[in-house]
């Protein structure tokens, strides 16, 4: 019992790691809500995308304010939502299936950015921090931006809760409920490129992605409703920040990697369970994938 | 990729543009030379024909010979090439009271929603922005539960529903939606003949209720059983009226083409392929 006390309660003596818990849990929290989205709409890839492309529009803050900090956030802000438009227009225009469009914006603006950063000399620390977030670097400014934004990105989701819910179950049907559909849609969009700013620092570009989707698919494996999968998310997505935190601050591995590393694990729990249960009823474990087609 | 944009109004009538109204003697459908162009290839061609308020059509045509296409046109979500619907005088756009029910292979269904969920959806339009379900739209709801008998299901997640129960939960959500013209793509595709015949049942009570009904069908015999007025497309309309003058072997022929074959004592079968896979078709019809 006092080891498990000391287990948490021994880093709560540093504030600089007390901001890294609540930015962690923040984002944990927030990522998995948009990724209910994400995950059921299937724009995974679209996440991903917007995560890497950010980056040359940090490098040009960087480069800009020579190495300023707080200004980045504006930065990556102003590229995401630049991004989030972009892809959507590249399609249109080109004819291009989305994914593809999807692939060149998001490849493309990942050179660029990895380019301009590397004509700064040092350049192989701050890259990291991109990369891979620095969650224990988050300054009280930053947790407060987070708090902001976060904070009006669920507002947003509140307000709008079921004009999205029809839009991602039956595009037509918003149609024909003549809910203004490319306005949801690009809102949409938008409030993934802020949530993905809002998490740039915690667990980086490369991981963002993670905990979009992660604690989203668990929690869509476990519960069959919609509002009870993005609660279920969320909490998965908090517990996740949380504990890899305390993971990282106990072994010393990276605290992205560790974030991730137990959302992941969670997502493998459920689904063991989940088939495990499945055997228990069936006798036929449970096969994910394809649409289950219902017989009459 | 698509040949046009659904129409985009804002919470109609709520931020700016007011409802269409409907002008009394307008013919409850009009579909005016309505052409669409997917990608420079015609997928509708000059499509022309009205109904007046009650009236039921059935749309039979081979695969690819536009019946999804023109369902999307006349519910205002996909925008014609050239042409115009007209519903009650009016662009569909501007309708709230046209129901969609799409083919259920269009459908996620695993989607984490249930069946309530679903049917109350058809009331979002309604509500507008910000605002929540009241008494008035639950009980609507669970009147249109009742009336296509799935109250006892409410609760079931909408991929542990039967492909009949399935198709009845959309009916559920145009009754709940107050559609007065409802637009049906193969509700009977992939149902065997006790689910067919529910929702042939279910169809009658929206006749009843002096809803619209237009629908696209691949079986000729339930066309001209069940339905007294038939559109026979393919691309362009082959044959537009009541069944026995529509369906006459020339004009089937020039409908299905090859697909057909006429006898001389039996009349004409039809082999569609499409047919042998419980309408599973992928190209929307």
């Amino acid at each position: 019992m006092q080891a498990l006390v000391s287990f948490f309660a021994e880093p709560l003596a540093f504030p600089f790691l007390v901001r890294g818990l609540l930015a962690s849990a923040l984002v944990g929290g927030l990522c998995a809500v948009m990724g209910t989205y994400v995950v059921l709409r299937g724009m995974a890839f679209f996440g991903d995308a917007l995560a890497h492309a950010i980056l040359p529009g940090v490098a040009v803050g960087y480069l800009v304010t020579g190495g300023g900090r707080r200004s980045l956030f504006w930065w990556a802000l102003g590229t995401a939502i630049l991004v989030s438009f972009g892809i959507g227009a590249t399609s249109r225009r080109a004819r291009l299936k989305e994914d593809t469009a999807i692939g060149i914006v998001f490849a493309g603006m990942f050179a660029l950015g990895i380019a301009l950063i590397s004509t700064v000399r040092g350049y192989a620390v701050d890259l990291a921090h991109f990369l891979f977030g620095n969650v224990l670097g988050v300054s009280p400014h930053d947790l407060v931006l987070i708090g902001a934004f976060g904070g009006a990105v669920l507002l947003v989701v509140l307000l709008f809760y079921k004009e999205f819910l029809v839009i991602s179950f039956d595009p037509d049907l918003a149609a024909t409920l003549r809910l203004p559909t490319s306005f949801l849609r690009h809102l949409l969009l938008v409030l993934i490129a802020v949530t993905v700013v809002v998490s740039l620092q915690t667990v980086g570009v490369a991981l963002v992605l993670a905990m979009l989707v992660t604690p989203a698919a668990t929690a869509y494996l476990l519960v069959k409703r919609f509002s009870a999968m993005m609660a279920l998310a969320a909490g998965l997505g908090v517990l996740s920040g949380v504990l890899g935190l305390y993971l990282s601050y106990w072994t010393g591995i990276a605290s992205g990697a560790a974030i991730v590393l137990v959302a992941t694990g969670g997502f493998l729990l459920a689904l063991f369970s989940r088939a495990g249960f499945s055997l228990f009823r069936h006798g036929t474990p449970y096969s994910g994938g394809g649409k289950r087609r219902a017989q009459s | 990729m698509r040949g046009g944009r659904s129409c985009q109004r804002g919470w109609s009538g709520r931020l700016g543009r007011p409802l269409a109204v409907h002008l009394p003697g307008a013919p409850a459908l009009e579909v005016d030379r309505v052409t669409v162009l997917y990608d420079g290839r015609p997928a509708l061609e000059d499509v022309s024909f009205r109904l007046s308020g009650g009236e039921r059509l059935a749309i039979v045509g081979p695969n690819g010979a536009g019946k999804s296409t023109l369902l999307k046109v006349v519910a205002g979500v996909l925008q014609p090439s050239s042409g115009q619907v007209r519903i009650r005088g009016e662009d569909p756009c501007g309708h709230i009271c046209i129901a969609y029910l799409p083919q259920r292979t269009e459908i996620d269904w695993r989607f984490p929603v249930t069946v309530l969920d679903v049917v109350l959806m058809g009331r979002v339009g309604r509500l507008g922005l910000f605002r929540r379900p009241g008494a008035r739209d639950r009980a609507l709801v669970r009147e249109a539960l009742e009336a296509v008998g799935l109250s006892d299901l409410a609760g079931r997640q909408i991929g542990e529903l039967s492909g009949g129960q399935q198709q009845r939960m959309f009916i559920a959500r145009a009754l709940a939606q107050e559609a007065e013209l409802v637009l049906l793509d193969e509700p009977l595709a992939g149902l065997d003949a006790p689910s067919q015949e529910a929702i042939l049942k279910l169809l009658e009570l929206l006749r009843a209720r002096g809803v619209t009904l237009l629908l696209s069908l691949h079986d000729l015999d339930i066309a001209a059983q069940h339905f007294p007025l038939v559109l026979l497309l393919n691309r362009r309309v082959v044959a537009f009226g009541p069944p026995q003058e529509a369906f006459s072997p020339e004009k089937l022929v020039e409908a299905f083409g090859g697909k057909l074959r006429a006898l001389p004592e039996a009349g004409v079968i039809v082999t569609d392929p499409c047919r042998t896979r419980e309408g599973e078709d992928a190209s929307a019809g």
